[in-house]
């Protein structure tokens, strides 16, 4: 814990302070005087959120190479330049659906792959890349990586919902994406999925939602619907729900079963991940 | 799973992609594998000589009337049997000096059976007048001798074979005259002897026969006739004789009883003069005169024939009935001896008269078979004159006329499937093949790939088909795998290479 804390401080570098210019050269006063009056106030409160934010602690950030190294997408990452595309067209579209509010966003796949917790890490990264949105990922499986630096034996999950004395606030950590934080999975693994039904869990999540309902994207890293059946009982805390389909590792059926599972009003629609990585020469014609 | 068009080809070449570590690895065996064949398979020459054919052509349009009857024979059929023959292999083994005289070993007829199995006859041409000969082998010289002793052998035999299908036609027919003129001798000498015969029986026509019938029962007729005349005379005059006799004595007795009566009845007055009627003698005398009344009575109603005392053969008019009837007895028994005899003699006629027809019958037939043997003797003949027309010609070779178009040559390029050729099979199967398997598995494969398939046969929303999310380290191993298939892909091309370059330079240095 201290190395880590250690390092962040050394990563620790200002929020970018020439930001405020920009959103004075956005909205001129040309428009009409209700609009202007009604965006000045979204402004106002804008600027307050971005100012909180940007005063966000952050004692690390990732280099290009250990992003990589926790498959997190760069900005104009080369080699997932497809899969950028796909989470910020669906970060804009949750954004749209909820103006001026937070979302939680349930991420769960049909079993097959481990990529799925890669693409709901990648979510909740896009969703900070704004600099007035916040993210938190909420790792309900464990997963490989590290997000929140180097320590070890961090306190997640499974250890808020076992303890009676930890909050909220011991379990969020931050990574090294700005304006990201993480609640891992924890130590106790093998625990089972038994915990997602548990009152502790559904303190947690009202908790974190409520908390800033404004400017926070909620990530829930679900393990597969199809293997763990309490799944559908996060439809209840979620707002949107997509479900990760690996290629070519599972039928129809089982896809129609897992859709079946999840809120049909909340679901987004389905994600088919683990293409292979056509040459060049053929990705004109394989599109 | 099968999807629109256009789905199936993108699936096929993200498939392709997939398997592509499989796919390198078979293209390498399939196109390696065909190398190999075509480098230890040795390349075959072959050399052919055409033969043009004409039949009969000089001498077909002086035959008009169509004495060539022979026909022209299917000479594809005929140019595979003599050259597959084994008469013709053991000649060209002999020409060859592989063998001396007979096939004797194994080996031998191993040989025999290489060589054949080599040899390649064909018909060509449109009027199917070519004929091709050919003979493949390892050695072009070789390919070029074995052509040409080929068709020498086939022109001799040919003309053999057309010599020896026209004799055979000659000595048939030949043959068929003698057993037809024979046949004609034989009918003619039954006719003969039959004619002979039939003039020493005297067998005379048939109307002559029934004429002789008619006249014998015409007297036949009339002496019935007569008979039945003659038997009422006789009837009638015995008749007149018994009457006359019973007429004459009933006569004579009449008067005798007259006369008594006469003499009684005077005796009776007599007495009555003297005595009365009771008197005894009267009495009796009434009694006498009663008895000879009664006795005339009889004598009228003709009961009695007693004959006694009457000479009635001294009557003239009986002596004459009896006469007469003597004579009609005679001739009455002359009628009927007469009636017989022509009976007889009708019977005769009749049997002559069925000889007659029988004999008819059977010369009628006799002609018939010696008019035919005559016409089918008279026809042979006609054709055996051909038959030997046709011999003559073949025998001078000239009926068949066997050109050599085109003698066996050196051939320079080998035949058949060349290294080459297999090369670029084994490159094109090597991409074939698994493109078939793979679009294979992609038809069996029934795990979703396509995000078409989740949006229009789900009716499930899509959000995106992305590629695995992956750094620089994931890549690595990927491209690591790239590695081994470029790999195999140009090792292939370069063992193909210099397989090739091992193959064809001895060709070229050569």
């Amino acid at each position: 814990m201290s190395d880590s804390f250690g390092r962040a401080l050394k990563k620790v570098t200002g929020p970018g302070g020439g930001d405020g210019a920009i959103i004075d050269t956005r909205h001129d006063n040309t428009t009409q005087q209700r609009r202007f009056e009604y965006e000045d106030g979204i402004i106002v409160r804008s600027v307050e959120a971005r100012e909180q934010i940007a005063r966000m602690y952050q004692p690390f950030v990732f280099s290009p190479e250990e992003m990589a190294e926790n498959h997190l997408i760069a900005e104009d990452d080369e080699i997932n330049q497809d899969t950028e595309l796909l989470l910020e067209d669906l970060r804009n579209r949750i954004t749209l659906r909820r103006p001026g509010l937070g979302a939680t966003i349930l991420v769960t796949s049909v079993s097959g792959e481990e990529q799925p917790p890669y693409f709901a890490r990648n979510l909740a990264a896009v969703f900070a890349r704004d600099e007035n949105k916040t993210s938190l990922l909420v790792e309900l499986q464990p997963t490989k990586g590290k997000l929140w630096g180097d320590g070890d034996e961090v306190p997640g999950l499974v250890d808020f919902i076992s303890s009676e004395v930890m909050t909220a606030k011991d379990v969020i950590l931050p990574t090294g994406v700005r304006r990201m934080r993480i609640i891992p999975y924890g130590k106790g693994a093998g625990q089972g999925s038994d915990f997602i039904r548990s009152t502790r869990m559904r303190i947690l999540v009202k908790d974190i939602t409520r908390r800033y309902p404004r400017d926070r994207f909620t990530v829930l890293d679900a393990p597969p619907v199809d293997r763990v059946a309490d799944v559908e009982l996060l439809n209840e805390y979620a707002d949107f729900s997509l479900l990760y389909v690996p290629y070519g590792k599972v039928s129809e059926s089982r896809i129609k079963k897992a859709v079946s599972k999840l809120d049909a009003e909340k679901f987004l629609g389905v994600v088919l991940g683990g293409l292979p990585r056509m040459p060049r020469f053929l990705s004109g014609a394989a599109k | 799973m099968r999807y629109s068009v256009e789905t199936d080809f993108q699936l096929f070449l993200r498939n392709m992609v997939q398997y592509r570590r499989l796919v390198a690895t078979l293209f390498a065996v399939i196109a390696l594998t065909f190398t190999a064949i075509g480098y230890f398979k040795p390349n075959m020459y072959a050399s052919y000589s055409t033969l043009l054919f004409d039949a009969r052509s000089q001498i077909a349009p002086l035959l008009a009337d169509g004495t060539a009857a022979q026909g022209n024979p299917d000479w594809a059929k005929v140019a595979k049997e003599i050259i597959y023959s084994r008469k013709t292999m053991t000649k060209l083994m002999q020409a060859l000096g592989e063998i001396d005289d007979k096939i004797e070993t194994v080996e031998q007829e191993v040989r025999l059976q290489k060589l054949k199995a080599n040899t390649k006859v064909g018909i060509l041409g449109d009027a199917n007048n070519y004929i091709k000969i050919e003979f493949h082998d390892p050695d072009p010289a070789m390919a070029k001798e074995v052509a040409t002793r080929l068709t020498d052998i086939f022109i001799d035999s040919t003309h053999g074979y057309q010599a020896k299908q026209s004799g055979e036609a000659f000595e048939f027919i030949d043959a068929q005259v003698k057993t037809y003129h024979q046949k004609l001798l034989e009918a003619e000498e039954r006719l003969k002897k039959f004619k002979s015969e039939r003039l020493a029986r005297g067998v005379s026509s048939e109307s002559a026969v029934s004429g002789r019938i008619q006249r014998l029962q015409l007297l036949i007729d009339q002496a019935e006739l007569d008979l039945k005349e003659e038997l009422i005379k006789k009837a009638s005059l015995e008749r007149q004789l018994q009457g006359e006799v019973k007429a004459t004595v009933s006569l004579a007795r009449q008067s005798q009883y007259v006369a008594k009566l006469e003499a009684l009845q005077s005796k009776l007055a007599q007495l009555r003069l003297d005595y009365t009627e009771t008197y005894p003698e009267i009495v009796a005398v009434k009694r006498q005169i009663e008895d000879v009344r009664r006795q005339i009575e009889e004598e009228k109603r003709g009961d009695s024939m007693d004959l006694a005392g009457i000479d009635v053969k001294a009557n003239k008019v009986y002596q004459d009935i009896r006469l007469q009837l003597a004579d009609t007895k005679t001739r009455i028994a002359t009628l009927q001896t007469r009636i017989e005899e022509a009976k007889a003699n009708i019977e005769a006629e009749r049997k002559k008269g069925s000889l007659v027809n029988e004999n008819d019958a059977q010369l009628a037939e006799l002609t018939r078979d010696y008019e035919v043997n005559k016409q089918l003797y008279e026809n042979l003949l006609k054709r055996r004159e051909a038959a030997r027309f046709d011999k003559r010609v073949d025998d001078e070779h000239k009926g068949l006329n066997i050109k050599i178009d085109q003698p066996a040559f050196m051939p320079t390029t080998p035949t058949g499937f060349r290294f080459i050729h297999f090369v670029a099979a084994g490159i094109l199967l090597g991409l074939l093949v698994p493109a078939g398997l793979v679009y294979l598995y992609q038809i069996v494969d029934g795990t979703v790939k396509s995000p078409e398939l989740i949006q229009a046969r789900l009716n499930i929303p899509v959000l995106g088909a992305v590629t695995a999310i992956a750094n620089e380290r994931d890549l690595l191993t990927e491209k690591r795998l790239d590695r081994g298939v470029r790999l195999r892909i140009w090792l292939t091309f370069i063992i193909i290479a210099i397989v090739g370059y091992l193959r064809i330079s001895p060709e070229f240095l050569k």
